[in-house]
């Protein structure tokens, strides 16, 4: 209970999301993750157990700990507390200036303990994935790349955890979690700004909050904070301050905070300068629990205004989705490698926008802008834009 | 233009019975409008003759939200008469608005919303609860709208406000109390169980008892012994809108659905953990024939859980087939994750059902793009109608697949079965269904096909061949109609 109260959004970096087995799985699963979409990424790991036991004190820890959180401000970077102490950081495209800035202050640790400190190269590795991911794979002890399993179902809930996580989330700054995204209209080969996308990532607040706890075993749970997060979104982007001079937004909610009075009173608040100029993103799951009630806020929503925003329909959801049915304006699905050879323009329909995210390399771009994707988003049209 | 505060919409949210000073307002207001009825209208929204439980508070609060945007536009006021209705004031003409076409059609396009909102929630019934009267011509339609409303008021009937306005969800508490009945009650009094049968063709006179044979055995929660034991004098706060029943049937009232799957979710892992544990398990279906199937509610993220496949393969070697059964919803949440736990009960032969599919979902998805070995189809009287709107629907699934793919859920009368067997479908789940099959073991004949509401007696089946459930490869057989018809002794 004392960690909760004495975490802060800065401190969020500094522990792993979970116990250690679990930080491993998910290093997995994010290695496999890599592997299967041929993203690049950077891992730097760090090989604790082979520090002699006088370096193993828990100063020793800290110090390894704040060295590897420099790496934080990478792109994309995410740090794993592993069993045996070892560390990982993961991170996409350039952090040269900031390894090296890690690397010195791990050396400048094992140079002040004395002659018995191993050379630092025997201590850390540094593997580019996806090629090595193999190697990574077997100096993290694990066996080849299959699915994770996840935890049994129907875990016991403290109900006192539960409170107090949720007393946490009425009072920590979700602010500082958000984060903004643009998405672009292509129009004759150049980008223009469509709108920005404002997301806030339930994991990392719950790595933050609840550290413990596996969200993921748990949808009844993950759902209903992610409800309350609807409601401080809402609250936050009622403030009039907030919103002043704010581009277009997008905003991710479940169906049931469209006709909750936090939205009411978001609606209230709107500028007139953003009426029509807001998208709202659902997920496929939250459609289908309840489609009458998912019509009853459709029907509402768009009464006043707003877009409505299909998430994740990528290919395989569009094979059982009938996308025209739902009446959203527009669908959004994710780019990977192997979407060109899965995407079939004749199955969709003529209704819906498209908006291709995670666009992160030319090649990819190139791809969007042929087959005429309107809206794009990813560094490699942020790049292209300016 | 009159700008309708923000305030004044959270404030007047329906939660706090009006004083009588403000009960009063409305028919001032009412009486104001009639001696000056030039260009105006009243449009009221009569929640009070909904049914019961079917305009929630959430509902309400949106529809108060449209008409006070309304009210705004058209220089009127919104009020709720007796506490349950709607009702709004003001010129038919929105004066604010430009163009001149805007102005008029405005009404027009409120009417429609306010149709379309009433129409997701209440279907059918929706038409007869919106009133509009021109208060120049149709002043007396207004005044008898008015004096019902205040009789009614004067007997005190009000729609019941179950809830404040963004109160918190289940507590935390009642939760624990919820789980620790779960993990702890006798299974015998927590379990809901239901038999869904396969009905075989046959000749024309041959009785329903020898063509009726067990498809499977679906055990779930039941939601009044799980929910109630624990609820006692609990708050439930805002009900959320309903999510799609599980294996289990909702329970009455406001309960917050999601708690319901956890609470299934956790059940079923009592039960599989029973049958991995073997010995001293007695699973409710194993009595004596043990090729009757036994399904559960998972969802994809269980499937791929170690105490599946403990239970999994504890099953094989007691030979007791399982059965899993998940909803739409649940399958598309991640649909990786669900191919991978299609993979996984294919690998281990377990068959894969998908429940609670009805019109409003097929709208909307194909599950037979998922490939599940059942598709199970809840009945809806609406059906027997083949120009409704659902019947449309429902015709476009069973031109994708197999009608032996299909299970009709909810079976509970002659006309589901009737409409059944004449689309070819033979595999049926109900409480109709269920009671003709125990009694057919118990060796009774018939009487009335409809009108049995027999329980299902805790029987131990004779051990009749039961036809395995996977219905891949198998070419459907088209029945002509009638000819499972359930013999008769007596007048239908």
């Amino acid at each position: 209970m004392s960690r909760l109260a004495e975490t802060t959004p800065a401190a969020s970096w500094d522990q792993s999301p979970c116990t250690p087995q679990r930080a491993l799985e998910d290093l997995r699963a994010l290695i496999a993750q890599t592997v299967r979409a041929g993203i690049p990424r950077s891992v730097l790991l760090f090989h604790s157990e082979r520090l002699p036991p006088q370096l193993c004190r828990p100063h020793h820890r800290r110090l390894i700990r704040s060295a590897f959180a420099g790496l934080s401000a990478a792109e994309r970077a995410r740090l794993f507390h592993l069993p045996s102490g070892r560390f990982a950081a993961v991170w996409r495209g350039d952090a040269d200036e900031l390894l090296c800035t890690t690397l010195g202050l791990l050396q400048h640790m094992l140079a002040d303990s004395g002659a018995a400190a191993p050379p630092l190269l025997s201590l850390v590795a540094l593997h580019e994935l996806p090629g090595d991911a193999e190697a990574l794979l077997a100096a993290l002890g694990a066996p080849a790349i299959g699915f994770v399993p996840p935890p049994a179902p129907g875990t016991p809930l403290d109900p006192a955890l539960l409170a107090a996580v949720e007393r946490s989330l009425l009072r920590a700054d979700v602010a500082c979690f958000v984060r903004r995204r643009p998405v672009f209209r292509q129009r004759r080969g150049s980008f223009q700004l469509a709108w920005e996308r404002r997301s806030l990532r339930l994991r990392d607040i719950a790595a933050a909050i609840c550290p413990e706890h596996d969200l993921r075993a748990d949808p009844w749970l993950f759902r209903r904070l992610s409800l309350m997060l609807d409601r401080r979104m809402l609250a936050l982007l009622s403030d009039t301050a907030e919103l002043r001079g704010a581009a277009p937004f997008a905003l991710d909610l479940n169906v049931a905070s469209l006709v909750s009075p936090a939205f009411l009173r978001f609606d209230a608040a709107l500028p007139m300068t953003l009426r029509g100029e807001i998208t709202l993103g659902l997920l496929a799951a939250d459609l289908l629990a309840d489609p009458a009630e998912f019509a009853f806020a459709r029907d509402f929503v768009q009464s006043r205004g707003y877009r409505l925003l299909l998430r994740h329909a990528n290919p395989s959801l569009l094979r059982v989705i009938d996308l025209a049915a739902t009446r959203v304006d527009v669908a959004e699905f994710r780019w990977r490698p192997d979407l060109p050879a899965r995407f079939d323009a004749a199955v969709l329909p003529p209704g819906p926008a498209l908006l291709l995210t995670g666009i992160d390399s030319g090649p990819a771009r190139d791809w969007a802008l042929e087959h005429g994707i309107p809206l794009l988003e990813g560094p490699a049209v942020r790049a292209a834009s300016t | 233009m009159s700008q309708a505060a923000p305030s004044r919409w959270i404030s007047q949210d329906a939660a706090v019975p009006c004083p009588n000073g403000a009960e009063q307002s409305w028919r001032d207001a009412a009486a104001r409008a009639l001696r000056a009825p030039a260009g105006r209208i009243a449009v009221a929204v009569t929640l009070s003759e909904a049914a019961p439980g079917a305009v929630r508070p959430h509902h309400r609060r949106i529809l108060r939200a449209v008409l006070e945007e309304a009210a705004a536009r058209h220089d009127g006021q919104v009020f709720a008469p007796g506490g349950a209705d709607l009702l709004l004031i003001c010129s038919e003409v929105a004066p604010a608005l430009e163009p001149d076409a805007d102005r008029r059609c405005a009404l027009e396009r409120l009417g429609e919303l306010l149709g379309r909102l009433l129409g997701s929630i209440l279907g059918l019934a929706a038409p007869s609860l919106l009133r509009l009267w021109r208060l120049e011509t149709a002043a007396a339609g207004f005044e008898a709208y008015i004096a019902a409303a205040g009789s009614a008021e004067a007997q005190g009937r009000r729609d019941p406000e179950p809830a404040l306005p963004g109160a918190p969800l289940a507590s935390a508490e009642w939760l624990a109390r919820c789980a620790r009945t779960i993990d702890q009650a006798p299974l015998a009094e927590l379990l809901a169980q239901q038999r869904a049968v396969l009905i075989t063709p046959g000749p024309r006179d041959a009785p329903l008892e020898t063509r009726i044979h067990p498809l499977y055995h679906e055990v779930g929660l039941n939601h009044e012994v799980g929910l109630t034991a624990a609820a006692t004098g609990a708050s439930l706060a805002e009900p959320m809108p309903s999510a799609a029943p599980t294996t289990a049937r909702h329970a009455p009232g406001s309960a917050d659905p999601l708690l319901v799957t956890y609470l299934v979710a956790r059940l079923t892992n009592r039960l599989l953990d029973g049958i991995a544990a073997g010995a001293g398990f007695d699973p409710p279906a194993a009595a004596g024939g043990g090729a009757v199937p036994l399904h559960l509610a998972l969802n994809p993220r269980a499937i791929l859980s170690e105490t599946f496949t403990r239970a999994a393969s504890a099953a094989v070697s007691r030979r007791q087939p399982l059965g899993v059964e998940m909803t739409l919803a649940e399958a598309c949440a991640d649909l990786d994750l669900f191919a991978a736990a299609r993979d996984r009960l294919a690998a281990a032969g377990v068959s894969l059902v998908l429940g609670g599919l009805d019109a409003a979902k097929l709208a909307l998805a194909d599950p037979v793009a998922l490939a599940p070995t059942l598709i199970k189809l809840d009945w809806s009287p609406a059906l027997a109608d083949p120009a409704s709107v659902e019947s449309t629907v429902i015709g476009r699934l069973l031109a994708r697949t197999e009608s032996d793919h299909l299970v009709l859920n909810r079976a509970d009368g002659e006309a589901a079965l009737r409409w059944g067997q004449t689309h070819g479908i033979r595999r049926f789940q109900g409480r109709f269904p269920d009671a003709v099959l125990q009694a057919a073991r118990l060796g009774l004949s018939i009487p009335n096909a409809a009108a049995s509401t027999a329980p299902a007696a805790a029987v131990r089946p004779a051990p009749l061949a039961a036809e395995p459930s996977r219905g891949s490869g198998r070419a459907s057989e088209h029945l002509p109609p009638g000819a499972c018809e359930p013999r008769r002794a007596g007048p239908s």
